[in-house]
């Protein structure tokens, strides 16, 4: 099953109905019946996604969402368009506003003596933005709560992340990258850490892996994010940590093997030195 | 008289050429045409080997039970795969044979990349159980891919004091971009 726009923004006001459609296709080689309704949703920080009966989250719009269909059948290669009609009602907070349209596959049950029945559903997220009476009713800020990265690492890939809420009034689209600076100030790397949407009064992370980092190093990280406000400009945050790059294990290997040879060399000196007074 | 024809010839001439070679410029005639496309976030997700959780043969008290599904995603988005048993005994969502059911702490999974991969992302390496309440991670960060699997293993251990009877529960499987 596809379906697409899997993501749905609308500037909507007050007291007005919008409409848009959303499609499903059947890319299997069977017929599918497809169930089609709203939910309520958030992403916790990190990036779990969770569902709820409608009306259950602040900030919701799926009592609002409308829609001409709820149940079909698909033959293989059809697609069809939903068309969801979305009326605000007069008196909202302005600000965003969100809503989880999904589409389900409903599964034949199977009776077994231990049988679970696996159903496939995919989420068209809605994202309005309900103007208010004046521009500054609706604004978009973000501020980084902090940075997630070890102290000490032994070496790639090394988990760097940044903790970012959204202290705006609407849903805001977040990304984020990483300089690395080694001891002398010198560039070692960069990383991109992706982008993600952060649902108002919510926290997320942003992370990714860095995989060539310096052989011994103190590193220094900064991660700088950026987004848009509420008047299409680009603000950009930032914030540094520093942590260490030492491969302990092969360190600790080195000075075993260093400490070896120098035994063995004394140990042989030593020899030597004896053989010379017996000659003697 | 015949270079005053021979004249006149030549003018002829000279006035057809030029009327040729102007329509021809006039009939040359470019305009541009601009095509344009709105692409949309779209993903699509099914279910592969579902019937590796169908165990039709009985089994008894404490046995243990696996088996693999596929997930197979395709995005031009990033995306996250999440799980929810959302029918079976009628508060946890458990496997229930309408009497009896199987504690959630019996019923675990892992995921790992099918095949093929995913580009980006990571699954559940440490087994954890299917949460009746609550989405929970199946695959998280996955990156924008033509194609690609998730597979996750299930593993059933079936208390030794275990009523008998037909154990069922559905699982929904719910794939979000961003």
């Amino acid at each position: 099953m596809k379906v697409w726009p899997a993501r749905v923004e609308l500037t909507i006001d007050r007291g007005e109905t919008a409409k848009t459609v959303v499609r499903v296709g059947n890319e299997g080689d069977k017929p599918i019946r497809v169930h089609v309704y709203a939910m309520d949703f958030c992403a916790d920080k990190k990036h779990g996604l969770s569902l709820s009966e409608p009306g259950h989250e602040s900030f919701s719009c799926s009592a609002w969402l409308d829609l001409d269909q709820t149940d079909f059948e698909l033959a293989p290669g059809e697609s069809k368009e939903v068309k969801v009609a979305i009326s605000v009602p007069p008196e909202v907070e302005p600000g965003g506003h969100h809503a989880a349209l999904l589409f389900e596959t409903v599964s034949l049950k199977v009776e077994t003596a231990f049988s679970v029945t696996i159903s496939a559903r995919i989420a068209s997220l809605f994202y309005l933005t309900i103007p208010g009476v004046t521009d500054a009713d609706v604004f978009a800020s973000a501020e980084i709560v902090s940075l997630t990265m070890p102290g000490l690492a032994a070496g790639g890939p090394v988990e760097v992340g940044v903790i970012v809420r959204n202290t705006g009034n609407v849903h805001l689209e977040v990304a984020a990258t990483a300089y690395f600076y080694g001891l002398w100030g010198r560039n070692v790397g960069e990383l991109d850490l992706g982008q993600v949407v952060i649902l108002r009064q919510s926290e997320r992370v942003i992370e990714a892996n860095w995989e060539k980092t310096p052989f011994l190093d103190k590193v220094k990280a900064k991660v700088v994010i950026g987004y848009f406000d509420e008047h299409g400009e680009l603000v950009n945050e930032d914030a540094t940590a520093s942590f260490w790059v030492t491969p302990q294990r092969k360190i600790v290997i080195a000075a075993a093997a260093s400490l070896a040879a120098l035994l063995v060399l004394a140990w042989l000196s030593r020899r030597r030195y004896r053989l010379r007074l017996e000659r003697r | 008289m015949k270079i005053g024809i021979l004249l006149l010839m030549v003018i002829l001439a000279l006035v057809v050429m030029a009327g040729l070679t102007m329509s021809g410029r006039a009939g040359t005639v470019t305009d541009t045409v601009s095509p344009t496309v709105t692409v949309s976030t779209t993903v699509s997700l099914a279910m592969e080997d579902v019937s590796n959780v169908e165990w039709d043969t009985p089994h008894g008290a404490g046995s243990s039970l696996s088996g693999t599904i596929q997930a197979r995603i395709g995005a031009n988005t990033t995306w996250t795969l999440t799980v929810q048993p959302t029918s079976g005994h009628t508060t946890t969502n458990n496997l229930t044979d309408g009497s009896h059911s199987i504690p959630s702490s019996c019923f675990t999974y892992t995921s790992a990349a099918g095949s093929p991969a995913p580009s980006g992302g990571s699954g559940i390496s440490s087994a954890i159980p299917f949460d009746g309440a609550n989405q929970t991670n199946v695959w998280t960060g996955g990156t924008t891919t033509a194609d690609c699997g998730v597979a996750i293993t299930y593993n059933l251990q079936i208390p030794a004091n275990q009523a008998p009877g037909t154990y069922t529960a559905t699982h929904t499987y719910t794939v979000t971009s961003g």
